[in-house]
C-alpha cells in the first residue's frame, strides 16, 4: 500500500561540502596542467609588481563606464582617420607588383649612391649639356618613368571611391594572379 | 540519360537539365549567385542578383526555365553589372556589421553572396528605415533596419506554413515585413512556427536565444554594439578585408557553438533538426532542407520548447520511499532496494504478478531491451505502451484488412494525393508541420479536402467539405459513403478482384447503411454524403488520415476498419498519393509498438504465441519465455484492483494522468505492493512510486525513434545528463542487472543491431545506414532497401491479398440524462501532453499559460455565462473546475477541454470512464458526457491577447506579392538602370 506523497528530501549539499568539490576539481585540474600554470603565475606576478594588473583591473571592473568613453575617445582623437590610413596605406602596398617594384627601388638606389658621388662643387653643367644627356638612354629611361606616372596618376585622381575601391582590387587580384 | 532530359550550355560548358527545371536549378557546378531563392520555397524573384545572361537579355536564373540548347552566360560585363546592382539595391536595406552581428555563423546568405560578387562598397547609403525593432515577441525580434525584404519569410508563412500572417506592405514609401494588419508581433495570428526565422537570410528575423550569446563580441560588447558598428564602418577598408576579418570570428565560433542533430519529441510527425548549443544554453533550432519529413519546416514546441532540459525541477537522484517522504539514493542503493523487493516479489507471486509499462517517449531501443527485460529477465508478457490509449485500435484495423500497423506511405503521399481526408484529428495543432503540408497542397495545388470533426478547427475552416456528425458516428457515414460509391458501381472493379478478398460479404454487411440512416444517426445530410462520394469518386488518389477522435471510442477498432474498407473499395492502397494514415501522437508510438513493448507480439509485430518465432528468441537470449499473452496496460489496472497484480515498473509515462478514470488508477497504484517509476520529472505518477529513477530525456542521450510515417531516424546527444540522470537504456539495463541479467550493452546501436537480426521487419536497420538525415521507412531488407510506400505489388498477408472486413456501429458509452453536455478533449498546439515539459518554458506559458474550456456561443446564452465564466463539469467518475472560453469552434452542447494539463482540478482524465474500445481496450476518451455547474458567470479571459486564437485576423495572399513591388513607381528594373548605365 503507497500513499500518494510529494515530499522529497532532496540532500542539498553544505556550503563547505560544496567548496570541498569544487577544490577537488581545482587541484585535479591544476595537477594535470602544472607547468604552463606555474609559468603563467609567474607572469601574473610579474605583472602585478609592474602594477598593470591593477590597471586591467580597474578597465575591466568599470567596462561599462569605460567603453563607451574609449570609443568617444577613439572618435574626438582623429583614431579612425589614423587606422583608415594605416588600412589604406598598406592596402597601397598591396597594389604594387613586388617584382617591379623590387627593380625599381633598386633602380633608385643605384642612382641615389651615384648622385651622391656627384661633385657638388665642380663645375655646373649647362643647358646643352643638360639637353644632350636627354640623349642618353639611361636618362630617358628615368624621365619617361617619371613623365608616365605623372600621366597616370593624373588620369585616376579624377576616380569615384567606388572606382578606387574596384581598380584597387582589381589590381590586387592581378598582382596576385600574376605571382 | 533521361529520354526528356537535354543539354544547354553555360559559359561555354554543356550542363544537362530535366524539363520544368530552372536555369538555377540546373546550373550544376556552375554557382549562380542568390539571396531569396529557396530551394523550398521556390523562386520569389525580389533579390534580382540571380540576374544572367540570355540572347544578350538579363533574366532571373531562379525563375526561368531552361530550354534546350539554351545559352546562359553569367561571366558578362552586363550580368556583373546586373548583380552589383541588385546587391548594392539589398545593402541599401541592410546594415553589415558582421563581426559583431550573432547571425555571423558561416550561413549568412546576404554576407555570403556580397563576399561571392566581391562588391566592395555601399553604391546606395545605407538608410535607416522609420520602424523600430519589434521585439514583443518571446521568441524572436523583427529588426527593420536590417530587413533587405526578400519575402522569404512572407513565403514561408504564407505558402510553407500556410498560416497567412506575414505580409511585405509595398505600398509604404518604405516598405517592411508586417504582422496581419500590422499589429505587433505577440498580438497577431502568428502561430510561432519559427518558418520566418529559419529562412531568413540574415539576422532580420532572428531567434533571442541567439542575441548576444552567438559572437564573441556581441554578448561581450552589446552596451557599446552602436559606437562599434560607427567605428568599424568609419575606418573599414572595404567589405572583402571586413569579411575576411568577420570570417575569422564566425570560424572562432564553430568550436563554441555544437550543432547536433536531433528527432523532435512532441509529436509523431519526425521532424528533425540540428539543435546550437553553447555549454548548456540552447542557442537555436536549426531545421534543414536535407531533415526527410519537414525540411525547414517546424512548428512552435520544436522550434522553441526545449527549455526544459535545464530546468531546476528535473530528477538528478534517485530517490527512495521512506515514510511519507522520498529520500534520496545513490544508483547502488537503489539497485538494491529494487533487486530485493521486486525479486521478493516475482519470488511470492510469480512472474506475472509484475506489470510493465513501457514509454512511447523514449527510443525504439530502449523499448527494445525493455520488453526484452520483461521477458527473457522477468518471464512475463505484461508488457504494454501508451499506443494503448491511442492508436492501438488503428494498427489492429491496419493488422485486419491489410496487414501492417502503420502509415501505408509517407508525407510525400499526402501532399501529393488529389484528395486528402481527416477524420477526428486536429491536424493543425496536433501535427502542426503534415498539416503544412496539406494546407499548402490545397492553397496552391488545387488538393481537395474533406474534414469530419465536432470542432470546427482550422483544418475544418479550410476544408472543401466540413462534416460535423452527431458524436460517436463516424462509422456510420463511412460505411454509407462506402455502400454509396458501391451501388453507383463506382468501386475500383478490378483493383478488387484482383486484389481483395471478401468483397460479396462485404457489400452484403453494408445493407442497413443507406444514406437515410446515415442522414438520421450522423445528422450531416444525404446532399453532403453524395458530395464526399463524388469527390472520392472524382479524386485521381485520396488519403485519409485519422486520429483519437476515431480510436478512442467504444468502436474505435471498427471505425479505423471502415476507413480501410473505403479506401480498398476505391483502390487506394498501394498507388502513390493514396493509404490510411493513422497519425501517431508521441515522437515514438510506431517505435514502441514496433520494437515489442506490447503483451502479445515481439518486436516486428509477430506473435508470442507461435512456437517457432518464440524458438527464434529463446535460442538468442538463452532463456525460455513465457508463452501467452499478457495483460495490457487496461487489464493491468484491473489486474492490481483484483490483486494479480503486485508490482509495476513504469518508465517515461504518467500513467496517472493519462489513463481514463484518474480516480481509478489513483486507487489501484495506491495498492501496489511496489512500484518504480523512471522519469525526467517528478511527475503525478511519481507520486505512488517506491522507487524513482532519474531519467535523461532525448537532448541527453544517443538512439532511434520510428515516426507516423514508419521512418527510422537517428538523434545525437546534445548535452551530458544533467545530475546524476542517466539515459533511460542505461537504467533499464542497471535494472536488469540488479535482477541477474549480466548485459553489457555500451551504446543503443549495439541494441538496434540485436533488434535487427531478431525482427526481420528491421532486417536492413542499422546507425551506419541512418547516419546524419539519413533515414530508413520500415520494412527493410537486409541490403538496407526501405519501403516508403506499402502494398505496391502485395498486400502482408499469406496470398497476398487484402481483406474487406465488416463492422458495424457501436452505439457510444451511455450517460444519465443530467449529463446533457458531450465533452471532446484533445491537444493544444502550444503544449505537449500532461505538460511537464513545455510549461517549462516561459514563451510558451507566455502563449497560453494554462487550459481553458471551450463553450458555444448557443450554450454560453442559454446558461447566461460568458468568456472567463468559472465552471464546475461533473460526470459520473469525478469533476474539474475551470474557466470558459466561448468560441464558435464548438457547436451547441458540445465542450472542448484541452488534455495539456497537469492539475488535478483541470484534467479531463478525472471525467473519463474506464469504458473501452471492444477490441484493444482503449478508452474511450472521446465519449464522455458532464453536467454543468456554473461557479460564476464571468471572469478574467483564460487567454492572453498574446494568444493567436484571440482577436487576430489574419492575412492570405498568394507569397510576397512580387508584382506589388515592380508596379511600385519608384521601382526600376535592375536590367533597365544596367543598360542606362551602360550607354
Amino acid at each position: 500500500m503507497a500513499n500518494p506523497i510529494t515530499r522529497i528530501n532532496r540532500k542539498v549539499p553544505t556550503e563547505a561540502e560544496i567548496r570541498a568539490q569544487e577544490m577537488e576539481r581545482l587541484a585535479e585540474g591544476a595537477a594535470k596542467s602544472h607547468p604552463g600554470l606555474l609559468m603563467f603565475m609567474d607572469i601574473v606576478q610579474e605583472m602585478y609588481e609592474a602594477g598593470y594588473l591593477e590597471i586591467v583591473q580597474g578597465m575591466v571592473k568599470n567596462r561599462e563606464k569605460v567603453l563607451p568613453y574609449a570609443f568617444d575617445f577613439i572618435k574626438v582623437s582623429g583614431m579612425p582617420i589614423v587606422m583608415k590610413n594605416v588600412i589604406s596605406g598598406l592596402q597601397f602596398l598591396g597594389t604594387l607588383e613586388p617584382q617591379k617594384v623590387q627593380r625599381t627601388m633598386n633602380a633608385v638606389s643605384h642612382g641615389l649612391n651615384k648622385s651622391l658621388d656627384v661633385d657638388m662643387d665642380g663645375e655646373n653643367k649647362g643647358f646643352f649639356d643638360l639637353l644632350k644627356m636627354m640623349k642618353d638612354q639611361d636618362v630617358n629611361r628615368s624621365i619617361t618613368m617619371l613623365l608616365t606616372f605623372l600621366k597616370s596618376m593624373g588620369q585616376h585622381l579624377g576616380n569615384s571611391q567606388q572606382e578606387v575601391n574596384r581598380e584597387m582590387n582589381q589590381d590586387k587580384q592581378d598582382i596576385m594572379d600574376e605571382m | 540519360m533521361n529520354a526528356e532530359s537535354f543539354v544547354f550550355r553555360i559559359n561555354d560548358k554543356s550542363y544537362k537539365a530535366e524539363p520544368g527545371q530552372t536555369i538555377l536549378q540546373a546550373s550544376g557546378d556552375t554557382y549562380i549567385p542568390n539571396v531569396c531563392y529557396h530551394e523550398q520555397l521556390g523562386p520569389i524573384q525580389t533579390c534580382d542578383t540571380c540576374l544572367v545572361e540570355v540572347d544578350g537579355e538579363l533574366i532571373r536564373a531562379c525563375a526561368t526555365e531552361v530550354r534546350p540548347g539554351m545559352q546562359v552566360r553569367t561571366d558578362t560585363k552586363l550580368v556583373k553589372n546586373a548583380q552589383e546592382e541588385a546587391m548594392s539595391r539589398i545593402l541599401e536595406n541592410h546594415e553589415l556589421y558582421c563581426t559583431v552581428c550573432d547571425n555571423n555563423n558561416g550561413n549568412c546568405k546576404v554576407h555570403n553572396t556580397t563576399e561571392f560578387l566581391e562588391l566592395d562598397h555601399q553604391k546606395y547609403e545605407f538608410k535607416e528605415k522609420p520602424y523600430e525593432k519589434d521585439m514583443t515577441h518571446p521568441f524572436y525580434r523583427y529588426d527593420p533596419d536590417q530587413c533587405i525584404l526578400c519575402g522569404r519569410c512572407v513565403e514561408a508563412c504564407q505558402d510553407l506554413q500556410v498560416n497567412e500572417t506575414l505580409s511585405i506592405d509595398w505600398s509604404r514609401e518604405h516598405p517592411r515585413v508586417i504582422w496581419d494588419q500590422d499589429v505587433p508581433i505577440d498580438e497577431s495570428s502568428c502561430v510561432s512556427c519559427g518558418h520566418c526565422v529559419t529562412v531568413c537570410p540574415c539576422n532580420a528575423l532572428m531567434e533571442k536565444s541567439m542575441i548576444g550569446e552567438a559572437g564573441y563580441l556581441t554578448g561581450t560588447f552589446a552596451d557599446v554594439l552602436e559606437p562599434m558598428i560607427d567605428l568599424t564602418k568609419e575606418v573599414e577598408p572595404g567589405y572583402r578585408d571586413i569579411f575576411k576579418i568577420s570570417e575569422i570570428e564566425a570560424s572562432m565560433r564553430d568550436s563554441r557553438i555544437k550543432k547536433t542533430k536531433t528527432v523532435c519529441t512532441y509529436c509523431g510527425v519526425g521532424c528533425s533538426f540540428e539543435v546550437w548549443t553553447k555549454g548548456r544554453h540552447i542557442l537555436k533550432v536549426e531545421p534543414n532542407e536535407e531533415a526527410p519529413v519537414n525540411g525547414v519546416s517546424t512548428c512552435v514546441k520544436g522550434k522553441w520548447g526545449w527549455d526544459f532540459v535545464n530546468s531546476q525541477e528535473r530528477l538528478t537522484k534517485p530517490l527512495i520511499r521512506q515514510g511519507d517522504e522520498f529520500v534520496e539514493a545513490t544508483w547502488d542503493e537503489a539497485m538494491n532496494y529494487i533487486a530485493h523487493h521486486l525479486g521478493s516479489v516475482k519470488e511470492q507471486f510469480g512472474p506475472d504478478s509484475i506489470g510493465y509499462i513501457a514509454s512511447s517517449k523514449c527510443s525504439n531501443e530502449e523499448n527494445f531491451i525493455f520488453q526484452k527485460f520483461a521477458r527473457a529477465v522477468m518471464g512475463t508478457n505484461n508488457v504494454d505502451n501508451c499506443a494503448r490509449y491511442c492508436q492501438t485500435p488503428a494498427s489492429k484495423a491496419l493488422l485486419r484488412t491489410v496487414g501492417y500497423g502503420g502509415d501505408s506511405g509517407t508525407i510525400q503521399d499526402i501532399q501529393s494525393a488529389g484528395l486528402v481526408i481527416i477524420i477526428g484529428a486536429n491536424t493543425a495543432e496536433s501535427h502542426p508541420v503534415l498539416a503544412t503540408r496539406i494546407k499548402r497542397a490545397h492553397k496552391l495545388h488545387g488538393q481537395k479536402l474533406i474534414v469530419s470533426d465536432l470542432r470546427t478547427n482550422e483544418m475544418a475552416e479550410r476544408a472543401d467539405i466540413h462534416l460535423h456528425p452527431k458524436h460517436s458516428t463516424d462509422l456510420i457515414w463511412l460505411n454509407a459513403v462506402t455502400k454509396y460509391i458501391i451501388d453507383q458501381g463506382w468501386e475500383a472493379r478490378e483493383y478488387i478482384q484482383q486484389r481483395v478478398n471478401g468483397y460479396d460479404e462485404f457489400v452484403q454487411s453494408l445493407q442497413k447503411y443507406t444514406l437515410e440512416f446515415a442522414e438520421e444517426m450522423t445528422g450531416i445530410s444525404k446532399e453532403t454524403l453524395i458530395q464526399v462520394a463524388t469527390m472520392i469518386h472524382e479524386s485521381d488518389s485520396t488519403c485519409i488520415l485519422w486520429a483519437m477522435g476515431v480510436t478512442q471510442h467504444k468502436g474505435g477498432t471498427d471505425t479505423s476498419t471502415a476507413i480501410c474498407n473505403l479506401q480498398l473499395v476505391t483502390g487506394n492502397f498501394g498507388k502513390p498519393g493514396t493509404g490510411a494514415y493513422p497519425l501517431r501522437g508521441h515522437n515514438n508510438v510506431q517505435g514502441a509498438c514496433d520494437f515489442g513493448t506490447q503483451p502479445n507480439v515481439f518486436p516486428g509485430y509477430e506473435s508470442v504465441e507461435d512456437d517457432e518465432i518464440r524458438g527464434r528468441y529463446e535460442r538468442a537470449w538463452g532463456v525460455e519465455l513465457p508463452k501467452h499473452t499478457g495483460y495490457n496496460n487496461h487489464e493491468m489496472v484491473d489486474a492490481i484492483m483484483e490483486g494479480k497484480i503486485k508490482a509495476m515498473y513504469l518508465f517515461g509515462e504518467d500513467m496517472a494522468l493519462v489513463d481514463a478514470n484518474a480516480n481509478l488508477v489513483d486507487e489501484a497504484f495506491s495498492k501496489l505492493q511496489f512500484f518504480i517509476v523512471q522519469d525526467v520529472f517528478f511527475s503525478r505518477t511519481a507520486r505512488y512510486a517506491d522507487v524513482i529513477l532519474p531519467a535523461a530525456p532525448s537532448l541527453e542521450k544517443d538512439g532511434t525513434f520510428t515516426n507516423t510515417e514508419r521512418r527510422i531516424q537517428r538523434f545525437y546527444q546534445v548535452f551530458e545528463p544533467m545530475g546524476d540522470s542517466k539515459p533511460d537504456w542505461e537504467i533499464i539495463q542497471m535494472v536488469a542487472n540488479a535482477m541477474g541479467a549480466n548485459w553489457n550493452y555500451k551504446h543503443p546501436s549495439e541494441i538496434m543491431d540485436e533488434a535487427s537480426v531478431l525482427a526481420p521487419l528491421f532486417a536492413g536497420v542499422s546507425y551506419e545506414r541512418l547516419e546524419g538525415w539519413n533515414s530508413q521507412v520500415w520494412p527493410v531488407q537486409l541490403d538496407g532497401t526501405d519501403t516508403p510506400l506499402l502494398y505496391q505489388d502485395s498486400f502482408n498477408f499469406p496470398d497476398g491479398k487484402a481483406k474487406l472486413f465488416p463492422v458495424d456501429w457501436t452505439p457510444p458509452h451511455a450517460y444519465d440524462q443530467q449529463y446533457d453536455l458531450h465533452i471532446n478533449n484533445g491537444r493544444l498546439l502550444e503544449h505537449f501532453h500532461e505538460g511537464n515539459m513545455t510549461y517549462q518554458s516561459e514563451g510558451l506559458k507566455h502563449k497560453a499559460p494554462r487550459a481553458w474550456l471551450e463553450v458555444s456561443p448557443e450554450l454560453a446564452i442559454e446558461r447566461g455565462i460568458s468568456d472567463g465564466a468559472i465552471v464546475r463539469l461533473t460526470s459520473p467518475e469525478g469533476s474539474v473546475k475551470l474557466p470558459v472560453l466561448v468560441t464558435n469552434r464548438v457547436k451547441g452542447n458540445e465542450l472542448y477541454l484541452p488534455m495539456n494539463t497537469d492539475s488535478r482540478n483541470e484534467a479531463i482524465n478525472f471525467l473519463t470512464s474506464s469504458d473501452h474500445d471492444q477490441v484493444t481496450d482503449t478508452p474511450n476518451y472521446k465519449e464522455t458526457a458532464v453536467s454543468m455547474e456554473v461557479l460564476s458567470y464571468d471572469g478574467e479571459l483564460p487567454l492572453p491577447k498574446s494568444n493567436h486564437r484571440i482577436d487576430t485576423q489574419r492575412n492570405p495572399q498568394i507569397g510576397v506579392r512580387v508584382e506589388d513591388k515592380w508596379n511600385r513607381p519608384d521601382f526600376v528594373q535592375v536590367a533597365e538602370v544596367v543598360r542606362r548605365e551602360e550607354v
